[in-house]
């Protein structure tokens, strides 16, 4: 078990700038310590590949699942090391995959603190659920239609309160620093900025610190993916042709929901009451909650993202097109 | 039912990739000057799909179906065929359609015309090189979704060039048959038509314009490419907008036409060597020699770059390409 003075554990959620966040603390450790905050290599670099967040980390305490094994051994011996090394009084672990952990609680098994920061940002249900798709499209090369994928998507991870109920109840006392990743907030206009604030830092910060470093394509170039990473595109191919649609966002109609309005409102629906008991019990007093979600008129989504089966044909013709106005 | 009897045909059964869209195309608009030179270019059996070439297409798609009785289409056909043959009885018929090319389909026509003179002229193109360029039809026309080497191993058996040069020698017992090399530097590839006329004995006036390429094959890459998009079962509509924008960068794009290895060219080259010698032999000079020229064969190394065997690494770079090229950045 190991034992620190603070424990500060960014949780996510996903979309909600995590991977910004976490490059900015990754390029940034060693000012990190200068605040007696130590942001771990332990588990981001294997030797080969060094990832700026701590996914690793936590899908080796998942599967540990509160057991001591060797391998924990060896990751909170060398979390130890790396603490003692540093002189850092905090220890700050990133991975919005905490979110999703089953047993989250089986973390107090290798974790005590005198204190425990919390740390979670919240994008709504329905955006979450849109920008998964998106993402799961291109990392994952899921292959599921939009619909498909809502069917089968682990609502677990929509149920935040719950989520936040369970963190709370492990180490007692915690501090739950919760914000919104809503439109017009801090959260959401400098993620990095914001974030900072939430564990107590106040630093300067210019505008190469406000990347957006996953930003969502828009619906049609999801659709354009899928179908791509259905005809079995590398990662590299798919990660590739990702960047052309990110430089070339005018090749799509701007519309970002790949699910139709209908869908989205019923999610906010859904999801609205538990919403209103999240910010009750985790915001400070007098937070609003989530403004109402801005959704495309059902008519220009229809147009643009209805059949899915047509957008890709529309697409390689309006390419092919634009090439060969291009080209001859 | 009762052959149709008159006193010369001119026949040309292609073959298929020699140029017979431009040349049947050129015969059907000239219709009435020919018809003024004693000349039928008959219209029974000529497709009325717009876009489709003015050959006699469809008397031979209809024959290649016949069962041992004409069916009522293919009757219709026949007797307006004959309808306009009787009328102008001294006429010298002109029939052409590369999809007459295959010796069975001959045979059937045999049975449906008697000319008391006949003149086959047939243009011959390496079987490679038909091969290539009939995988890229068959993808753009038919639409088909096999790899180039599935459909080589299909295809390499139905080229019969020494078989269907029988079958047109022996059309009836007064036949000429003028034979034609389809390749680089030859008459007939530098002008179909003016090749067709010269050997015919025809008086048409043309120009350059007349002289044009109505079904370029398009290159390596971009044809694999439409391949993968049936492979997605694109619809018709959208197959042909991206199908016309390939050929409106045709010029521009790199000239590896083909999807034939370098090393399975040879082997076709090979495997016809001897039916080619035969039918230089036979209807050509009487010469034992070959019946092309030297093959042109991509550089191995080049080929394997550009094309190569891995079609999935090609569609997935022309796609890159089209939208490198659509934002602007090529």
């Amino acid at each position: 078990m190991l034992h620190v003075n603070t424990l500060i554990l960014h949780l996510g959620s996903w979309k909600t700038g995590t991977t910004s966040i976490q490059s900015f603390l990754a390029r940034n450790a060693a000012r990190l310590k200068g605040e007696s905050i130590l942001y771990p290599r332990t588990t981001r670099d294997n030797g080969t590949v060094t990832d700026s967040a701590h996914h690793r980390l936590c899908a080796t305490l998942e599967s540990a699942d509160g057991r001591m094994t060797r391998g924990i051994a060896d990751i909170l011996d060398e979390l130890v090391h790396e603490l003692r090394a540093s002189k850092a009084g905090a220890i700050l672990l990133s991975s919005e995959t905490f979110m999703g952990m089953h047993r989250p609680e089986t973390l107090a098994r290798y974790f005590t603190a005198d204190r425990v920061i919390i740390v979670v940002n919240l994008s709504h249900q329905a955006e979450l659920l849109n920008a998964m798709y998106s993402t799961e499209v291109r990392h994952l090369k899921v292959i599921d239609q939009p619909m498909e994928y809502f069917a089968g998507f682990d609502r677990r991870k929509l149920n935040y309160l719950a989520t936040l109920d369970r963190w709370a109840k492990i180490w007692l006392g915690a501090e739950m620093r919760v914000a919104l990743f809503d439109y017009g907030t801090s959260a959401r206009i400098f993620p990095v900025k914001h974030f900072l604030g939430q564990i107590g830092l106040d630093w300067e910060l210019g505008e190469q610190d406000n990347v957006i470093e996953q930003m969502n394509p828009p619906a049609q170039a999801t659709i354009v993916m899928r179908q791509l990473a259905a005809s079995g595109y590398s990662d590299l191919d798919l990660d590739e042709v990702f960047q052309l649609f990110q430089r070339h966002r005018e090749f799509f109609s701007p519309i970002m929901p790949c699910f139709p309005p209908q869908v989205m409102r019923n999610i906010e629906t859904a999801y609205a009451e538990q919403n209103r008991h999240l910010v009750a019990k985790y915001l400070p007093e007098g937070s609003a909650g989530f403004a109402q979600l801005d959704l495309p008129d059902p008519i220009d989504w229809s147009r643009a993202l209805s059949p899915s089966g047509d957008i890709f044909p529309a697409f390689v013709r309006s390419i092919a097109r634009e090439a060969a106005a291009q080209i001859s | 039912m009762e052959p149709i009897e008159f006193n010369r045909l001119i026949l040309h059964p292609g073959s298929p990739k020699t140029g017979t869209s431009g040349l049947q195309n050129f015969l059907s608009r000239n219709r009435e000057v020919l018809f003024a030179q004693g000349y039928l270019y008959p219209q029974s059996g000529i497709p009325t799909k717009v876009g489709t070439a003015r050959g006699h297409h469809s008397l031979a798609l209809l024959l290649a179906a016949a069962t041992p009785e004409p069916d009522a289409e293919l009757r219709a056909i026949i007797e307006a065929l004959r309808e306009e043959i009787a009328a102008a009885p001294s006429h010298t018929v002109i029939l052409s359609s590369e999809e007459f090319f295959p010796a069975p389909r001959i045979k059937l026509l045999q049975q449906i015309l008697r000319p008391k003179h006949c003149h086959v002229y047939v243009c011959l193109r390496p079987q490679h090189e038909v091969l290539n360029a009939n995988y890229y039809t068959e993808v753009t026309y038919n639409r088909i979704k096999h790899t180039p080497e599935v459909y080589f191993d299909f295809a390499i058996n139905r080229l019969r060039y020494r078989e269907n040069m029988t079958a047109f020698a022996g059309f009836c017992e007064d036949t000429t048959v003028s034979l034609r090399i389809f390749e680089k530097g030859s008459p007939v590839r530098a002008n179909p038509i003016a090749d067709f006329l010269a050997e015919a004995g025809l008086s048409v006036p043309f120009d350059t314009s007349d002289n044009k390429v109505e079904h370029p094959t398009l290159p390596a890459q971009p044809t694999l490419f439409l391949r993968w998009l049936n492979e997605l079962e694109f619809d018709q509509r959208s197959f042909f907008d991206v199908f016309q924008a390939l050929h409106k960068m045709r010029p521009k794009l790199p000239h590896d036409v083909y999807t034939m290895s370098p090393a399975r060219i040879a082997e076709v080259i090979e495997t016809f060597e001897a039916d080619n010698r035969e039918i230089r032999s036979l209807y050509l000079d009487g010469r034992d020699a070959p019946l092309f020229g030297p093959a042109d064969i991509p550089d191995t190394e080049q080929w394997a770059r550009a094309v190569g065997g891995d079609h999935g690494k090609i569609e997935r770079a022309f796609f890159k390409k089209l939208c490198v090229l659509a934002g602007h950045e090529g």
